[in-house]
């Protein structure tokens, strides 16, 4: 007979070691099936996964990229998450911040001051990235602020409002996609959607672009999400706001009770969970210099994971973040490679399978099981 | 003298919450027919025990035997077979059902749903024992102790018998508390064995047969209740001689402080929850609030916190103890309340509910009433609230690992309440409201709040009791005001009234008279 027990309280280390060992096992599991299923050396698959993500220095550093944006958008939905407010719209505020900073760009491309090939670009992207930075905080504020604002005075759901919300930005970018006057300046042909101010022959090439720094354009963003983490990590822990989602997520009544406006910080907490979203959108935006409707790509849902997995702890969202993206994009190496003869769904099922031990061994970490010794007795 | 035959036996029983040990080898016998009532302290593992019983816990060690046979309850469902029944503190029914509906619920009986012939039932087994019920009436429409009786009876239609109430007469009146008392001994009549556990030592003596007694997760011994009294309960209980008296001093001096009037609540539905209430409190007076259990205490002590709303042409207004200047605080939030430099303080009913954060370490909650010192700082100063709960912790013994780890919901109840009202009261209040304080404390505990809150009436702070315990109220309370469906049903002088004359006031306003 089997019994679950709570945990009192499990030394860190005792807690990593578990987490250590749930990813071992899962790497196990993960070459049993790789070898039963396919008849594969799953060193061979590993080794592939490994490589695709972390093979080369290009690689490496978009990686980087990529964690940096998960990490961004889970820190983004994290103080929402901690107030209990059910928050699910960071992909429609990310994308609503792109939208923002690519409205920007695309108007500036147009306008003569821009345009002259006379003012050095440095001067220009001097104006214009302050310009859609505020652009895209404002657009991402906006899109917290709304679910938020009617969760306060009407008591509505946010989980489906902040849903719904998702897919009002979404048809947004798209329409603007599709829209002639957009395409036709970023790519001459009108029929694809470009690069934007990407015609050398221009004077706006390289307006709205954000800046190479040490010859990356990937580390811009590592560095902005870098500070953000940090920051995030000292208002939430240290700050009299990080304590009033704190007290405010636990309850409500003991927040009103001891004189917090409950509904001011909710609205506060998701504005700013917006204009965290709104400025990875900005990130995005800058950084691929495009915008298209599969820019956030489900990122806006992973981050609730990544910002679970790690307890809404900033610092434990970096792993958190490295550990998905690891995975993901590893497994879509693997689905790429024609001589593995695998597709995606098999690059799924590892991913599967992976997270599987990881999330299932949080159960171990808080409770214990206990196999009783009374039958033998009875017998 | 016959052999007895035990209904229960417990053997070497041992649990463990993590480090925590909640029963040490605890040895308990519950003999067939008689009424053992189970004492201890709060944190004595009493709740642990029984649960253990009833399937909610399993033992890491030990042998349950229910009439001298050994058994496996690994679950609520292995108990009903064993013919053990729980009621617990908090009721659990669903508010929409009948009292049918609520008892049948769950039960896998042959055939169809028959409620006719399950309310027959469930008529048979009231009038056998002299419970008083209607099985269609609604649980919504019930009052505490006819929920209560619900419960009762849904265990014995399952064919309990044995029975374990856990705190059952936390909420009753004392009318209620002798009604039960009488049904308890009618089922001891009828061959049911029962378990009762109660803070409430007169009603240990007067109601059961034999007491056992835990102290610290361990089973100390047993008593015959006839060779027992209050003090040598008390004794055993806490492990050493504690006195039993509260000691009611005179302020020299009293002021008003806090003036109600013409107070009326409505709810969402437009019910009125409190009716035109007008009362004062004075610095260096304990004003109690008795009244049974939703009679509009929670509503009033709320709507001075500034946490419900009020009718218009009610008043409440604070008059500041230094300039004598007088505020009205209706229609003001908590924040402004406390902006306006109101000296409230509020120990509320639910604790975790409302008044604490159970994820938080001590000094966390300690912060809730002074985290927005230092108005321009944006960061937290934790040094302060870390001394104060350092503070609080060494003046009232509260047991705890440290003060800035441990998570407030991990203690013990009694050591919670300590945390809270601690708090409240190092805010150096001049009106202290607090509701229910002792709710489900052990009365070593209850002992320290009482002359907590004494001292600070001798500090000339205007305090408001809100209780439940008539004994307690009578020797605490200067004055008390009776609360009946939302009326004052009269302010009654402490120490003159008696409990039979508070009781019926607190049925039926004036007190019949």
């Amino acid at each position: 007979m089997l019994h679950i027990s709570k945990r009192a309280g499990l030394p860190a280390w005792k807690a990593w070691l578990i987490r250590g060992a749930a990813i071992v096992l899962a790497l196990i599991v993960c070459a049993i099936v790789t070898m039963i299923v396919t008849g594969l050396n799953p060193i061979t698959v590993f080794k592939t996964m490994f490589d695709g993500t972390l093979g080369s220095s290009r690689r490496i550093w978009v990686t980087v990229y990529r964690i940096v944006i998960l990490l961004g958008i889970s820190l983004a939905v994290t103080p929402a998450f901690k107030m209990r407010f059910w928050n699910i719209g960071a992909e429609g505020q990310v994308l609503i911040g792109a939208f923002a900073t690519a409205i920007c760009i695309f108007y500036a491309g147009k306008m003569p001051f821009f345009q002259n090939p006379n003012i050095p670009l440095a001067v220009k992207n001097l104006i214009l990235i302050p310009c859609m930075t505020v652009a895209a905080l404002a657009a991402g504020a906006l899109w917290g602020f709304l679910p938020a604002f009617f969760k306060s005075r009407w008591n509505t759901n946010e989980t489906l409002f902040t849903l719904m919300m998702n897919y009002v930005a979404l048809q947004l970018v798209k329409f603007m996609i599709a829209y002639r006057g957009f395409k036709y300046v970023w790519s001459p042909n009108g029929t694809v959607v470009g690069i934007f101010n990407s015609n050398a022959a221009l004077g706006s090439y390289g307006v709205g672009w954000l800046p190479e720094i040490a010859g990356s354009r990937y580390l811009l963003p590592a560095l902005v999400i870098g500070i953000l983490t940090a920051a995030l990590y000292l208002y939430l822990k240290y700050s009299k706001h990080g304590y009033e989602i704190a007290v405010v997520g636990e309850s409500e009544r003991t927040a009103s009770y001891s004189g917090i406006k409950v509904n001011r910080v909710i609205i506060r907490t998701m504005v700013l969970s917006g204009m965290i979203c709104g400025l990875v959108g900005c990130l995005l935006a800058g950084t691929d210099r495009t915008l298209t409707d599969t820019l956030v790509d489900g990122r806006g849902y992973t981050a609730v994971m990544v910002s679970w997995m790690s307890k809404f702890n900033p610092i434990g969202m970096i792993f958190s973040s490295f550990l998905i993206v690891f995975m993901q994009y590893g497994a879509k190496e693997v689905a790429s490679k024609p001589e593995l003869g695998l597709n995606h769904s098999f690059a799924d099922i590892l991913t599967g399978i992976i997270l599987f031990f990881i999330i299932g061994c949080e159960f171990f970490i808080s409770y214990k099981l206990q196999f009783s010794r009374h039958k033998k007795r009875e017998v | 003298m016959e052999a007895v035959k035990n209904a229960v036996r417990m053997e070497g029983i041992t649990k463990h919450f993590g480090s925590v040990v909640a029963n040490r080898n605890v040895h308990l016998e519950l003999h067939e027919g008689e009424i053992l009532s189970l004492l201890g302290e709060n944190g004595s593992g009493k709740t642990t025990l029984m649960n253990m019983l009833s399937g909610i816990y399993y033992p890491d060690e030990g042998q349950i035997y229910i009439h001298d046979k050994p058994v496996t309850i690994s679950s609520p469902k292995d108990a009903f077979e064993n013919g053990i029944g729980m009621i617990h503190q908090h009721f659990k029914l669903v508010d929409v059902f009948t009292a049918t509906e609520n008892i049948i619920l769950g039960l896998k009986e042959e055939g169809m749903l028959n409620l006719k012939r399950a309310a027959k039932r469930i008529k048979e087994i009231s009038e056998r024992y002299g419970f008083e019920i209607d099985p269609n009436q609604k649980v919504y429409n019930m009052s505490v102790s006819q929920k209560q009786t619900v419960e009762i009876i849904k265990v014995l239609y399952r064919g309990a018998d044995i029975l374990i109430l856990d705190e059952p007469t936390a909420v009753l009146t004392p009318q209620e508390t002798d009604k039960l008392f009488r049904v308890m001994r009618n089922m001891q009549k009828d061959g049911k064995s029962l378990i009762i556990i109660t803070h409430k030592l007169h009603e240990v003596l007067e109601v059961s047969d034999r007491v056992a007694i835990l102290r610290k997760g361990e089973y100390i011994g047993d008593v015959l209740t006839k060779d027992a009294n209050q003090q040598s309960l008390t004794d055993m209980m806490v492990g050493r001689a504690v006195s039993l008296n509260i000691d009611r001093p005179k302020a020299e001096e009293m002021h008003e402080r806090l003036r109600v009037e013409h107070l009326t609540v409505k709810d969402i539905e437009g019910v009125k929850r409190l009716d035109d209430i007008n009362f004062t409190a004075y610095s260096g007076e304990i004003l109690g609030i008795a009244g049974i259990a939703g009679s509009g205490q929670r509503e009033l002590l709320e709507a001075i916190a500034g946490l419900q709303g009020i009718e218009p042409e009610g008043r409440i207004v604070y008059i500041d103890p230094k300039t004598g200047k007088e505020q009205v605080i209706n229609g003001m939030d908590p924040l402004k309340i406390i902006q306006s430099g109101v000296l409230l303080s509020f120990v509320p009913e639910d604790r975790f509910g409302m008044g604490l954060v159970g994820s938080m370490n001590i000094a966390d909650n300690v912060m809730l009433r002074s985290y927005r010192r230092g108005k321009h700082n944006p960061f937290l100063d934790r040094k302060y609230p870390k001394q104060l709960a350092v503070k609080i912790v060494n003046d009232l013994e509260v047991v705890t690992p440290n003060v800035d780890q441990i998570p407030l919901r991990r203690l013990s109840g009694g050591n919670v309440q300590k945390v809270l009202v601690g708090r409240e009261i190092e805010q150096n209040p001049s009106v202290l409201m607090t509701a229910y304080a002792v709710r489900g404390l052990d009365i070593n505990t209850s002992y320290t709040i009482y002359n907590l809150l004494t001292q600070q009436k001798m500090q000339g702070v205007a305090v408001i009791y809100v209780g439940e315990d008539l004994d307690v109220l009578l020797e605490l309370c200067d004055r008390i005001l009776v609360l009946c469906g939302g009326k004052v049903s009269g302010i009654v002088d402490g120490r003159s009234i008696t409990k039979e004359e508070i009781g019926l006031m607190m049925t039926k306003v004036g007190g019949g008279a």
